[in-house]
């Protein structure tokens, strides 16, 4: 549990909003190693979308280093950025964003390529094998989030990020849905990073970090 | 391309439609192109089926074997300079009738030696002979009523023709063609007119031209069919309303795919969030594109060649495959340069936009 995934160092970001610049992200420093789930909170608008963008390999940095797995990969030209994200980062979307036209197994093996032993397994893990040939529309909201969560491990990225997972669940599916997350990032020692404002799912974080006023804050 | 499937597949109603809109279109342009061959053969069949290459009139003719009058002096150094390869042809406009009462229908009399190179095929009846007042008609007679055997009337001169056989696609400026023999067409012209010197219009040769000879000018079978009355015009309209067609079809598909993609603008961000490269979404796009278009002009061919099986003989329609191919690979070709415009759209699509909203 020593090596480092993620490391973000002296992060700064401003937007212009109108006439004036407004610090989002102001020198924000964040280190995650491998099979530690870390949430961050922080009510809309504090800038948490923003610093998983830039995690995603999304979104540039005004100022500071990432550095993923070792490499820095801030400095990277933005042609590689996408080669990144397929490689080194399983994302997990508010409101699940699979694609409609692909069965909950074809979301992994279409888009990633993934073997059919491994999305067996992880949808065993998941609890939802009997799903693999389902289109998205046919499942509820925490059927879909979980073959999200499948798509998110499938790939072998060592960084997983998640962006509001609970959003469109009521509190107990949500609850169980960031269970599945801290489990598999255990199991799997991946590094899991998820912004939410639900404090209900905070208890299964491994730490949590404040986020205000572009400042980020250890508070657990 | 396993993606740009799967997604064909499961919205199929919505690229039915395009689909549906596709395949009528095209329908359109390849219906307008078995018309344009098929007014063009309604022109220039029977100068198009003559077996010679060459065509030499008199200099003032203006390329109209109809116009032109040679000597029979020009006719001769004709003679002498391409020998059996060349043959008298004399082109006239008349009008024959059934029987003295019938209605007087239009004719172009192609008058040429029987014994020489000129002589058409017939599907029915027998080769036009060296027996005089006698003809072969265009089989466009046959859906009129005259048979073979049966004797018509030139109404001019009131000599009756013994119909001895049909042959197919011979028109001249919309006429249909009636082959008869030098001998015959001379004493038509001399019941006409007593005082009728002979001579003859233009001469065919079969082959390239060779040396000029004086008072005459030799043009390509091409040329002389350009030449016809009204044939430029038409095919000139028609290919135009033709090919406005295809890039009118091309850029529809190319719109409707652009609408159908902006729907798609978050599927797009979602898949470049999670590493797709645009080299496959361009692939995707493009794929879906080509095979929308193949399958519509595939299907709109299908379609055109069953309707030209069922049309009458009397409609001039051609359908001519080169020209159906040149069309199809057109469009397709401009389908996808079309939908370049959607390409552009989603590489502009910024993955970030997935995550939050904290700016925006």
């Amino acid at each position: 549990m020593t090596n480092t995934v993620l490391n973000m160092k002296d992060i700064d970001k401003s937007y212009r909003d109108g006439e004036a610049q407004r610090m989002i992200l102001d020198h924000v420093n964040l280190t995650v190693r491998a099979g530690e789930f870390v949430a961050i909170v922080g009510p809309s608008g504090c800038g948490k979308s923003t610093l998983l963008n830039i995690a995603g390999m999304m979104l540039s940095p005004d100022s500071g280093e990432i550095e993923l797995c070792g490499q820095v990969v801030s400095a990277l030209p933005k042609k590689k950025w996408t080669q990144i994200r397929r490689e080194m980062i399983g994302f997990i979307f508010q409101n699940h964003q699979l694609l409609p036209y692909l069965k909950a197994g074809e979301q992994l093996s279409v888009l990633l390529k993934s073997d059919r032993k491994k999305i067996q397994e992880l949808f065993s893990e998941l609890g939802i094998e009997h799903l693999m040939n389902q289109y998205p529309a046919r499942m509820s909201g925490g059927e879909r989030q979980r073959v999200a969560i499948a798509r998110a491990f499938a790939s072998d990225a060592a960084l997983i990020l998640a962006d509001e997972p609970t959003a469109s669940l009521d509190s107990e599916r949500g609850h169980h849905v960031v269970e599945m997350i801290q489990m598999e990032a255990h199991k799997r020692n991946k590094a899991a990073v998820m912004v939410t404002h639900d404090e209900r799912v905070l208890d299964l974080a491994d730490k949590i970090y404040q986020m205000e006023d572009g400042k980020l804050v250890n508070s657990r | 391309m396993k993606l740009a499937w799967k997604e064909l597949k499961y919205n199929w109603k919505k690229y039915l439609l395009v689909e549906l809109i596709v395949i009528l279109m095209m329908f359109m342009v390849l219906f307008l192109s078995g018309l344009v061959k098929g007014l063009g053969s309604a022109v220039s069949s029977g100068v198009d089926n003559m077996q010679a290459e060459t065509f030499i009139v008199s200099e003032d003719a203006e390329k109209l074997l109809t116009v032109s009058a040679l000597t029979s002096d020009e006719f001769d150094s004709i003679r002498q300079v391409y020998g059996d390869k060349a043959t008298s042809i004399d082109v006239q406009r008349m009008y024959i009738q059934k029987d003295a009462a019938g209605d007087k229908l239009d004719i172009a009399y192609f008058a040429f030696d029987p014994d020489s190179f000129l002589n058409p095929e017939v599907y029915s009846g027998k080769k036009l002979g060296t027996e005089a007042n006698t003809i072969v008609l265009d089989d466009d007679f046959e859906s009129k009523g005259i048979q073979v055997g049966d004797s018509i009337i030139d109404s001019a001169s009131g000599i009756q023709l013994k119909v001895d056989g049909f042959t197919k696609n011979a028109m001249y400026g919309h006429v249909s063609v009636g082959y008869i023999s030098t001998e015959t067409y001379t004493s038509i012209m001399k019941a006409l007119n007593p005082m009728y010197q002979e001579s003859v219009h233009a001469a065919a040769v079969q082959g390239a031209p060779k040396e000029k000879i004086d008072g005459t000018e030799a043009y390509s079978k091409a040329e002389i069919v350009e030449a016809i009355p009204g044939y430029k015009a038409e095919q000139m309209t028609i290919t135009m309303v033709e090919w406005l067609l295809v890039v009118i079809t091309a850029l529809i598909i190319g719109i409707f795919f652009f609408v159908i993609n902006l729907q798609k603008e978050k599927e797009f961000g979602v898949l470049k969030a999670i590493g797709t490269g645009m080299g496959s979404l361009v692939r995707i796009i493009l794929g879906q594109v080509f095979l929308i278009a193949v399958s519509g002009a595939l299907l709109s061919t299908g379609l055109v060649a069953l309707m030209s099986a069922v049309l009458p003989a009397t409609m001039p329609f051609t359908l001519v495959g080169s020209q159906v191919a040149l069309v199809l690979a057109a469009f397709v070709v401009i389908s996808i340069l079309g939908s370049l415009a959607t390409v552009i759209r989603v590489a502009h699509i910024d993955p970030a936009q997935i995550i939050g909203g904290d700016f925006q």
